[in-house]
This record gives C-alpha cells, sequence and structure tokens, in this order.
C-alpha cells in the first residue's frame, strides 16, 4: 500500500477553539480509518495569544509532527501572516474572506471564505466560526460528510440538542461554499479506510491509564502545567478505577503521602513538571532509603526556574538522575512514544513494588500533551509483580526489615500484617530498621540497597538499534526526541542515507548490553532537547563513548524530523 | 487475646532521651492508651517526623515509620487513606508540625483524616541543639536567638481551631495520667484528633521547665468549660500566660 499523508495546522487566538478545531479534524482521520499525531504550540495565557495545532494525518501510523504544511486553517491574522509561511508549494490556506492579507506568499492557494457571514446566516454566533471552516476542510480533503458530522454531533453532546444543531448546521454551510467555489483544487483524499486504532490519547492519558492498569490505588499532586492533565484525568475516572485522587497542598505532600500509601501497601504515583520535582527530591531520597516504592512522573517543561510553563524541552534528565542527596536505588526511565507512556508507566509499577524504590518516569510536554490514535490496551499481555511480600513467603528466623539478601531485596511485612511488626527510616538503619551508625555496618546497609540495581540491571530488557543494524548514522535519543528521529529516519532514506536509533529508554539503571552496542557505532549523532547533551554526557560516564557530532535543540520547541534530517545530511557529508 | 503495656514497647532499647525530659510521658502515656482501648499493636502506624519527640516510634513495638523532618503528617495521611483500617499516630515536635511543616497541619485538619496528631511543643529545636521553635516567647535567648526572639510565637491551638479543627486538647508531660487519657480520646475519635503537648525540654528551656508548668496548668475537664463551644474555646486557647490550660479545649462529634 502507498503511504499516503498530509499535515495540517490550525491556527487561532487562545480561546477560539483552536483545540476544538484540531481535535476533531483528529477524530474524522479516526473515524476514516486514518491515523494522526496532533501537537500543539501554545502561549502561557488563557485567552488572546497566537496558539496553532498540528494535525499530521496519515494512511500509517504517524509519530511526530511535521514541520511542512500541507492544509492552514487560519482563524486569525497571525497565522495567516506567520505560519503559512511553511506551507509546501500549492499548499492551500483557508481564511476569513474579509481579513486582510499582507503581501502574499507566492505559490500557494488562498481560499478566502465568509466565514463569520456564513455562521451569521445561519443564526449562530461568531465562535461557530471554526465548525465552518471545518465543513469547508471536510470538502477539500475529500472526506465523508456523513462522518464529519458524526464526530461534531458527539463532540457537542453534552451541551444539548439545539447546540448540536446549530454546529452541524455551520459544518454543512462550510462545506456546501467550498462545493460551489473551490471545486477545483482538492489535492488529498481521505477516503475511507480500514485502520483500527480508535482510542485517541495523549501521552498523558496514556500514562494515566497505564497506572490504572497497573492497579495504582493512591494518586496526589498539585498542579503543574505540563503534567495537570494527568491528575484531571485521573480524578475524573477515580470512580470507575477505585483510585483515591488528591489535589494536595504542595508537591511536598504529595510526594510524601505517595510515599505513606506505599508504605501501607497500595501502589501509589505523584506527577508534576521540573519545579515541583525539585520540591520533592528530598522525598525521593526518603523512599530511596526506607525502601518504599513510589512512581513518579515527570512531564518536563524547558527550565531553568518557573522556564517556559506550555513548551517542551528535555533538560531535567541530570536532575532527576542526581535527585536527593547521597546515593540510593532510583529508576528513571524514559518512554519515547505515547505508546511506551503507557507501557512504561504500568511498568515502572512493578519496577518500584520489585526493587522496593523511588521510580521515576519522565516524560515531556510534546509526549504528554501530544495526541494519537492507538489501539485499546490488551489487558491479557500485562501481568502484575509485586515483588517479595513476606506475608507470602516462607518465613525463616527473625523477621527483619532490612536483611542484607544477596539481591539486595528484603521481603516486605505490610502495616497491619500479624508477624511483621518493624521499624523503617529516613535515617540509616541496621537489619532491624534501627538507628545505627557503626561503620561496617553502614556501609554493608549502602551495598544492599544498591545492589538492587544491580538486579535490577541483570534483569532489564537489551537495547537494541531501531532500523537496519549496519546503518552507518545512529541517531542517539530519548524520550520524546523519538519520534520525530523515527520520522526522519524516512526522510534521509529517500536522499540516500541510512540511518538507525538508539533509543535509551532505561536511564538508571542502564541496559548491560549497552556498552557492547555503543562500541559498534560507526557514526552517532546525539539529538536531544537540552543545551548540554545531558544523555550525550551520561553515555560518557557509562560507557566511554564520546559522541562528537550533536543536534541539540533549546528553544522550547519539539525538533521537526526535516530539522533533524536536514542537520544529519551536513554531519555526513 | 488481651494486650499488657508492655506489647507495645520495644524494651530490648532504651530511650535515648535526657533524663527528665517530656517525652518519656509522652511514650508511656502511648503505651497506655493503646493497651487501654486494646488496640492490636499490628494495626498500629506511629510515624515520626524528625526530632527528639518524633524519636518516639523507635521505641514503640508497632509499625513505626521515621519520615522525613516536616513531613510527618503527610506520611500518615497516606497510610491512613491506603488502608483505613489502620490506627495512624503521629509524633513530631514544635519544629516539625508549626515550623517547617506548618502547611501540612492546616492541610490536614481542612482534609479532617482520620489520623492522631500528638505534638511535643517544647519551645525549641531539642535535636539540634536549642533553637527557638515557633512557640518559643518573644525575648527568649537561644543560639539562634543570642540577643532575643525578636517577635511573638504561634497559637498552635489558635490557629487549629480557627482552621476547622474538631478535636483540639492540650496535654502535659507532668501529667501522663491525664495525657494517657486524651490519647484514648484523641485515637477513638472520627476525624482528625490533635493533641499539643507542653513538654519541658530540661536541657535546652530551662525557663519552661516543670516548675513553671506545674504551677500554672489547670485542667479544663475539672471547670465548667463547655468543649463544644468554639467560641469558649478560642478563649481557652488564647489564654497563655497566667493559667495554662489543658484538657479538651475543643470537640465536635461528627
Ligand atoms: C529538611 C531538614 N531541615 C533541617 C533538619 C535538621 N533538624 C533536625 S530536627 C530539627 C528540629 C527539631 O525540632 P522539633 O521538631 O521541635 O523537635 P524536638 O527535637 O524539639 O523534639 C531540625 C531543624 C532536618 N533534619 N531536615
Ligand atoms: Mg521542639
Amino acid at each position: 500500500m502507498i503511504k499516503i499523508g498530509f499535515n495540517i495546522l490550525i491556527g487561532g487566538k487562545a480561546g477560539e477553539g483552536v483545540d476544538v478545531t484540531a481535535q476533531m479534524l483528529a477524530g474524522l482521520a479516526v473515524e476514516s480509518g486514518w491515523n494522526f499525531f496532533l501537537n500543539s504550540e501554545l502561549h502561557n495565557v488563557i485567552k488572546g495569544y497566537h496558539n496553532f495545532y498540528q494535525v499530521n494525518v496519515g494512511s500509517e501510523m504517524v509519530l511526530g509532527h511535521s514541520s511542512k504544511l500541507d492544509l492552514v486553517i487560519a482563524l486569525d491574522q497571525e497565522t495567516l501572516f506567520e505560519d503559512i509561511k511553511r506551507l509546501k508549494p500549492g499548499g492551500l490556506v483557508i481564511h476569513e474572506a474579509a481579513d486582510q492579507l499582507m503581501t502574499p506568499v507566492s505559490g500557494i492557494i488562498y481560499l478566502p471564505t465568509p466565514l463569520k457571514e456564513l455562521v451569521k446566516s445561519k443564526g449562530g454566533g461568531e465562535v461557530l466560526k471554526n465548525v465552518v471552516a471545518i465543513g469547508v476542510a471536510v470538502n477539500l480533503l475529500q472526506a465523508d460528510l456523513f462522518l464529519a458530522q458524526k464526530v461534531v454531533a458527539a463532540r457537542f453532546k453534552r451541551k444539548g440538542e439545539d447546540v448540536v444543531k446549530i454546529n452541524l448546521e455551520a459544518l454543512q454551510a462550510g462545506y456546501e461554499y467550498a462545493e460551489k467555489m473551490f471545486f477545483n483544487c482538492r489535492p488529498f483524499k481521505l477516503y475511507s479506510a480500514t485502520g483500527d486504532q480508535k482510542l485517541m490519547v495523549s501521552g498523558n492519558t496514556m500514562a494515566a491509564l497505564g497506572a490504572i492498569k497497573a492497579g495504582c490505588k493512591f494518586f496526589s499532586a498539585y498542579p503543574m502545567t505540563p503534567s495537570t492533565s494527568v491528575l484531571h484525568y485521573l480524578a475524573e475516572h477515580a470512580s470507575e478505577s477505585g483510585m483515591s485522587v488528591h489535589h494536595v497542598e504542595d508537591e511536598l505532600a504529595a510526594i510524601n503521602m505517595a510515599i505513606g500509601a506505599g508504605y501501607a501497601g497500595a501502589r501509589a504515583m505523584t506527577a508534576t513538571s521540573g519545579g515541583g520535582y525539585a520540591l520533592m527530591t528530598e522525598a525521593v531520597g526518603f523512599a530511596g532509603m526506607a525502601e518504599i516504592p513510589v512512581v513518579i512522573l515527570e512531564v518536563q517543561r524547558p527550565g531553568p526556574s518557573t522556564g517556559l510553563p506550555t513548551r517542551t524541552g528535555q533538560g531535567d534528565l541530570r536532575q532527576v538522575l542526581h535527585a536527593g542527596q547521597g546515593d540510593f536505588p532510583h529508576i528513571v526511565l524514559a518512554p519515547g512514544t505515547i505508546q511506551e507512556a503507557f507501557d512504561l508507566t504500568f511498568e515502572a509499577f512493578n519496577l518500584a513494588d520489585q526493587y522496593q524504590c523511588p521510580v521515576t518516569v519522565l516524560l515531556d510536554k510534546y509526549l504528554g500533551e501530544s495526541w494519537m490514535n492507538l489501539k485499546e490496551p490488551d489487558d491479557r499481555t500485562l501481568s502484575i509483580r509485586r515483588g517479595k511480600l513476606a506475608a507470602d513467603l516462607p518465613a525463616v528466623g527473625e523477621y527483619k526489615r532490612y536483611k542484607l539478601e544477596a539481591d539486595g531485596i528484603s521481603p516486605r511485612y505490610l502495616p497491619g500484617q500479624a508477624d511483621g511488626r518493624h521499624i523503617q527510616a529516613s535515617y540509616e538503619h541496621g537489619e532491624d530498621g534501627f538507628f545505627m551508625e557503626r561503620p561496617e555496618e553502614v556501609s554493608a546497609m549502602n551495598e544492599k540497597r544498591m545492589r538492587k540495581i544491580a538486579t535490577c540491571q541483570s534483569q532489564l530488557p537489551s537495547v537494541h538499534l531501531d532500523g537496519s543494524p549496519d546503518a552507518g548514522v545512529t541517531l542517539i535519543c530519548w524520550g520524546s526526541t523519538y519520534g520525530p528521529a523515527h520520522e526522519a529516519l524516512k526522510i534521509l532514506e529517500q536522499e540516500g542515507i541510512r540511518a538507525n536509533i538508539l533509543q535509551i529508554k532505561y536511564l538508571n539503571p542502564m541496559p548491560l548490553n549497552l556498552q557492547q552496542v555503543v562500541s559498534g557505532l560507526k557514526h552517532p549523532i546525539l539529538v536531544e532537547g537540552n543545551f548540554s547533551g545531558q544523555l550525550g554526557g551520561l553515555l560518557r560516564e557509562k560507557t566511554g563513548l564520546e559522541i562528537k557530532d550533536k543536534i541539540l535543540d533549546f528553544s522550547g520547541r519539539p525538533f521537526a524530523p526535516e530539522e533533524i534530517s536536514e542537520q544529519v545530511k551536513s554531519m555526513v557529508k | 487475646m488481651s494486650w499488657l503495656p508492655n506489647d507495645y514497647f520495644r524494651d530490648q532499647r532504651k530511650p535515648n532521651w535526657c533524663p527528665g525530659c517530656g517525652n518519656y510521658a509522652t511514650l508511656v502515656a502511648l503505651r497506655q492508651a493503646l493497651c487501654d482501648l486494646q488496640i492490636d499493636p499490628a494495626s498500629v502506624v506511629i510515624v515520626g517526623g524528625i526530632g527528639c519527640g518524633a524519636n518516639l516510634p523507635y521505641w514503640m513495638d508497632t509499625y513505626s515509620l521515621i519520615a522525613l523532618h516536616g513531613r510527618a503528617i503527610p506520611t500518615a495521611m497516606g497510610v491512613k487513606l491506603a488502608n483505613p483500617k489502620l490506627h495512624v499516630i503521629v509524633v513530631a515536635g514544635d519544629g516539625d508540625t508549626y515550623g517547617i511543616g506548618l502547611g501540612h497541619f492546616i492541610h490536614a485538619i481542612r482534609n479532617d483524616v482520620n489520623i492522631t496528631l500528638l505534638v511535643g511543643n517544647n519551645g525549641v529545636y531539642g535535636l539540634t541543639k536549642g533553637q527557638a521553635s515557633p512557640t518559643a516567647k518573644k525575648g527568649q535567648m537561644t543560639p539562634s536567638t543570642p540577643r532575643g526572639l525578636l517577635y511573638d510565637p504561634l497559637n498552635p491551638l489558635a490557629l487549629a481551631i480557627t482552621t476547622g479543627c474538631r478535636f483540639v486538647a492540650r496535654g502535659y508531660a507532668g501529667d501522663a495520667d491525664q495525657l494517657a487519657d486524651l490519647m484514648k480520646q484523641a485515637i477513638n475519635f472520627d476525624g482528625l484528633a490533635y493533641i499539643d503537648i507542653l513538654q519541658p525540654c530540661v536541657k535546652y528551656n530551662k525557663n519552661f521547665g516543670y516548675p513553671y508548668y506545674q504551677d500554672r496548668v489547670v485542667d479544663l475537664q475539672k471547670t465548667a468549660h463547655p468543649v463544644q463551644n468554639r467560641m469558649m474555646a478560642l478563649d481557652a486557647a488564647l489564654r497563655v500566660e497566667e493559667k495554662i490550660p489543658t484538657g479538651i479545649l475543643f470537640l465536635e462529634p461528627k
């Protein structure tokens, strides 16, 4: 089958329904059996500033956005001045007929539409102009109008019949206007296909679903963009999932409550962004020291300090890896796709229970707040591992909470269980949990804790190169950068450059075979969303690999595949 | 099975508090209260913060968790919310609760989670060698306030009452029987029950030792104090100089 795709941008002011427009077009793609990847660029305000959403639609699965556009829906002037510059030659722009054009961009096709007038003629308010624009787009895309009506009706169902009716009329008006006026420009065909990935989800939603499926029963958090949608999702679904969800007074409470719940035996999680994580770090060490399972989602925004709340970046790797004073076991995972946000969050709970330690899952705004369509998670493939629970194991002698086990993992009793009364503490302790300062025993207890990391490492899945194993170039990345890098491979291939990807999902500990994989690389290129090349430094520390060529972006924006491929080309020559 | 006071006590080790420390009374009273109520020690979680008094869980043969300085309250809330069958008791100092962790104190009261909150109020940071705590008196000379503390103390009981706490009491380390009785009521209370415990620090706060309190404490339950009257409770909480009211200041059943 030939791969077909097109990339739509919807631009407008915050509060103009730009997000709803994008969601509906994405919904139309899914209803038609296609796939999409939706990302947004927003200002950190509630109303007024220019925002845009991009919907990259494809007959095959799409893992990232693209900087080259096929169709623009301009709901404000700025879209018409700025964003249309990224249209490909022959690209189309739907815009308000009354809006003034600057010097027209040559090679693109303007489709002036009296959006406001058309809504007025149907008796609707100006807010509906985006739905008229959708009607125009549905026509240009040669999509099934019936499916579009279904999507629009579903979207407004909650607001009552009248609202649905007026929206459907607005859709129809746009559709008919395009039918009459733009019949000679229809380069796309969103035909009915058989794709069955019908679940529309963001990375944050998938992380939340991963937690629900993992049996997480306790969640406490303090709102912080771009992690907040996890709190919203879990709060909304709390009664079905049976999760105790708490919006608490600050991040200190959030993590310490989750640790308390984890101690009591519930699977527990908190979520935040970089600033909140900074406040949590003392408690990350507490969980490490007292050996209490807890999962932390860190959805990065660009820093430092308050940084750019609504933008994306990967600058928190080092903060997370080094969170907390002293050495203690701390497992750090980084999903690269929206599907992996589910998989690795689910897995994080298993690892936290097995190794009785904090596990941080690193996402970022681009991964957490972008949307795509996936299959419903298949419960049959998921297995829950609760680790060494003393009540399920044969008793051997006197119970010691911090018994010096060879694999570092001491069986734990949960409070309430008859035979297991014990001490757990943030102070250094002996095997019985009592405070203890004898040098040999302090060393032994440190070694015991850190053995858990070695045990964990020996059980991690191996890393492998994604793409042809003998390619001349390897893009090294972690987290959300995987998506654009993956799309860049396709572009590079068309240009005759064979590249593959080394994606590191387990950042601490790192898989045992990593050393061997990196030693065979011909031309490694680091692709990372921060200033200092944090993963690059880490790889050098762990494997000795010195990466010369680096593609770093710290502009607060995600990599576009085209940017990566361009830079790779210049490095390969 | 019936439980004896020693069943709650990890007696192979002796507490490391100074001789005469007010914390001994808290320890003995807590043991007595749990025994009187015949609560299975395996169903008890005692969460300590960090400080001299907050070490108390080490000497109780229950489930004992020493959390972070200032964070005993949220940690305990997580325990209780995850397993409501447990009896969850927080033991923390005045630095822990009214200083670094004050936000949690207020929000836990708003949440009204069913835990027992025992705060050792000795006016100093004992474990870090005697600096002024948020309840230290104005003018008090300590290593961190060598020319005298410049401002007035926090009034934690008044704060608790005005924040909506439904069980507000004051105990005194010189009266372990009263303290045990207050603890029993607090543990049985359905909601957050808070006891501030006046507790002389014999090492770092010698001006406010047993002789100071002995003549001033007045057991409200031996007076006509109406415990369900919030304004009277506030009035009692604000009386801190000549006579210091102890016992239950305010109680509002569900
Ligand atoms: C985050 C943090 N800051 C400071 C300390 C040092 N510290 C330990 S105990 C303490 C004060 C204890 O005072 P209080 O809570 O009144 O308990 P007391 O010793 O008087 O019983 C301080 C400041 C710490 N352990 N953690
Ligand atoms: Mg104190």
